[in-house]
């Protein structure tokens, strides 16, 4: 009996040492929900490119705890189905120890019953729908602000530039209808009228009808949540139906394709923005030139959202000291990383702060930061 | 007041283009009892072969060279392309029961979508536009150079149409074809012949819709089955197989989205044309120019 005890310990002291090597060359997967293709591909693109960046550094440097990092993208395609296919493929197939994602507020919200149900930590980099943070957030992160942030920083902005009668034109899903809610309160706190709202199907490409409404209203600003496509709609066709109200609000007023496509209509618009890559401090300008060596354009605030991502997760699974799931969501409730914009902590709903974001003027093409604001612990 | 009419106009150019989608949807219906689910891939594919001309392979210094020239060579490949399609498929699909058709048109469609999309990436694109932006004011009505453009493009384009089909041998031949497919046989119209033109015909006319609005809306590979569905609603609507009736309800169609969307509500804007699709379906199946 003592023989075949003994036996068993040695089969099982080898299994285990076995077992150790052979994981210590297997890597730490991070799966990515983004938007690879659809209208918002371009963002969920970039995203990507700056996530890539983050782990070629991390992973030069000897990866996080003797292993390397992998990351493992699916197309989420802002649409919510699609992400939970996707995040459900990471988990059960890909056995990932994290998700980043998703993009869209709409797909961050159907992935998260995926991310509890599994019990998998989840954190976005670009979702600002506030309802996210409210609730069920035992696994959920997010490392953006929230349209509510927002709207409680810009609100006295708007004021100061002598803002009264303004219309809300934003996209009909979460994001959009969030946006109008939370700055159409803030607005009104401050004394100004919120005279109509704009709600756009994603498929509508001529937004000119409600351009023509709101220059008719007689209002001086729109607020905005657009994609891409529609950012350049709104701003080539306000300059054909005459507007002259100033045009403000979150979404891609100063990504590449918005420049290429809206030109000189683009300028003079207001963007609500996390990042710009004319920041100037050590870790931005040789992000910056990384990033514009290898894919010959500027990052964007997607971009600086996919490194931020990255490097918190990876800060988390270092301090876990392990690649479990649940670990990792404890190591990332103790996060204060200090990134691109600034430095990044979660309160107890998993609500990053304290880090900066911007409001810039487009200017021939380049996004100028009018302010800097800096988001409180909510 | 002021706004009903400018919000009518604005409603009848993008009211022009689904015309001009129907029109060539109503041609393949009509003639050869084909629901052709992939008809709104040629409105795109008119854009992406336009746009590969007028700013992938600028030949010209000017822009507005650049862009007619896109526009023709766009028009034109698209037609080609379909004159092909027309060979290689829906040659084989005429005289299959309709659903036969219909299912190979829908996975025809899927395969054009997602090939535009292999070829030119999925970012948003946009055509040159050699029109001002800033506007012409006419009274109450603010008039963007670009869709005067295409009012005036859909306007002769139909004016063609008609007078093709009215004044031309091939022209009598459509229409004896679609009246009746045995006679205009027996009495020897080559029924192939007529069905290449009025298929090229009508991806024409999808092209030239296509690229008219990519020189305004940004471009992407998957619009087609939208602009599908707008044009069985504006074919339904007017009454299949009547070319008055897709003009009619292409344009009316544009009116109603503009007014419903300005006046009643943003956010159903494309339900009211769908809303008019049942309750014409319930009380009024033939269309407003159809017959019983």
């Amino acid at each position: 009996m003592r023989k075949l005890r003994g036996f068993l310990v040695l089969v099982f002291a080898v299994a285990l040492v076995m077992g150790g090597t052979a994981l210590g060359e297997e890597t730490i997967k991070i799966g990515m929900v983004q938007p690879l293709t659809g209208p918002v591909s371009f963002g969920g693109n970039t995203l990507l490119n700056g996530a890539r960046l983050a782990v070629e550094k991390i992973n030069d440097a000897g990866g996080v705890l003797g292993r390397k990092l992998e990351l493992v993208p699916e197309d989420g395609q802002c649409v919510p189905p699609k992400s939970v296919n996707a995040a459900e493929k990471l988990i059960v197939r890909d056995k990932v120890s994290i998700i980043l994602g998703a993009y869209c507020s709409s797909s961050s919200a159907a992935v998260k019953p995926v991310t509890n149900k599994y019990r998998v930590p989840q954190i976005t980099g670009v979702s600002t729908s506030s309802k996210l943070t409210e609730k069920d957030t035992e696994w959920f992160f997010r490392a953006q602000g929230t349209s509510a942030a927002y709207a409680n920083a810009i609100g006295p902005m708007l004021k100061k530039m002598g803002l009264k009668r303004m219309v809300f034109l934003v996209i009909n899903d979460d994001w959009g209808r969030a946006v109008a809610a939370e700055f159409g309160r803030a607005f009104k706190a401050e004394g100004g009228k919120v005279v109509e709202t704009f709600i756009f199907d994603r498929k509508e490409k001529d937004l000119s009808i409600y351009l023509t409404k709101a220059r008719s209203l007689g209002v001086d600003s729109i607020v905005t949540a657009c994609y891409t496509p529609h950012c350049i709609a709104i701003a080539k066709q306000a300059r054909e139906v005459g507007l002259k109200a100033k045009i403000l609000g979150e979404g891609a007023w100063t990504t590449a394709p918005f420049y290429r496509g809206a030109g000189a209509a683009g300028d003079g618009i207001l963007g609500f923005v996390e990042y710009v890559y004319t920041l100037d401090n050590a870790m931005n300008r040789a992000f910056v030139a990384k990033y514009k060596a290898r894919h010959n354009e500027n990052p964007t605030k997607y971009s600086a959202a996919g490194h931020t991502l990255v490097n918190i997760a990876a800060q988390a699974i270092q301090r876990a000291g392990s690649a479990d799931r649940k670990a990792i969501r404890d190591a990332l409730e103790k996060t204060n990383y200090d990134g691109l914009v600034g430095n990044y902590r979660f309160n107890q709903v998993h609500q990053a702060y304290g880090f900066d974001i911007f409001i810039t003027k487009n200017e021939g093409g380049v996004p100028k930061v009018l302010e800097v604001v800096r988001i409180k612990k909510p | 007041m002021e706004l009903a009419i400018q919000l009518t106009v604005q409603g009848l150019i993008i009211g022009c283009s689904y015309a001009l989608i129907a029109i060539g949807l109503t041609m393949i219906f009509g003639l050869m009892d084909i629901a052709n689910f992939a008809h709104g891939e040629f409105y795109v594919l008119g854009s992406y072969f336009a746009f590969t001309v007028a700013k992938m392979f600028t030949l010209f210094e000017s822009v507005i060279a650049n862009y007619f020239l896109g526009f023709i060579v766009g028009t034109f490949a698209t037609i080609g392309f379909g004159v092909i399609l027309d060979r290689l498929i829906f040659k084989r699909l005429r005289g299959e029961p309709l659903l036969t058709a219909t299912m190979a048109t829908i996975g025809l469609s899927i395969f054009l979508a997602n090939s535009i999309q292999a070829i030119w990436g999925h970012w948003p694109r946009q055509m040159p536009s050699p029109f001002g932006l800033d506007p012409f004011i006419w009274g109450p009505v603010v008039m963007p150079p670009v869709r005067l453009f295409v009012l005036v493009v859909t306007g002769l384009c139909i004016a063609i149409f008609h007078f093709l089909l009215r004044h031309t041998r091939l022209g009598k031949a459509v229409r004896a074809t679609f009246q009746n497919r045995e006679s205009a046989a027996l009495v020897g119209i080559e029924i192939d012949r007529v069905y290449r033109w009025s298929f090229a015909t009508g991806a024409g006319m999808a092209a030239i819709a296509g690229i008219m609005l990519a020189t305004f809306m940004p471009m992407d590979p998957v619009s087609g089955g939208f602009a599908t569905l707008k044009a069985f609603i504006v074919v339904i609507l007017g009454g299949m197989g009547t070319f008055v009736g897709a003009i009619v309800a292409g344009l009316g169609l544009g009116v109603m989205e503009a007014l419903g969307g300005g006046f009643i509500a943003s956010d159903y804007k494309d339900g009211f044309g769908f809303l008019f699709l049942i309750l014409f379906l319930l009380f009024r199946p033939q269309g407003i120019f159809g017959e019983e």
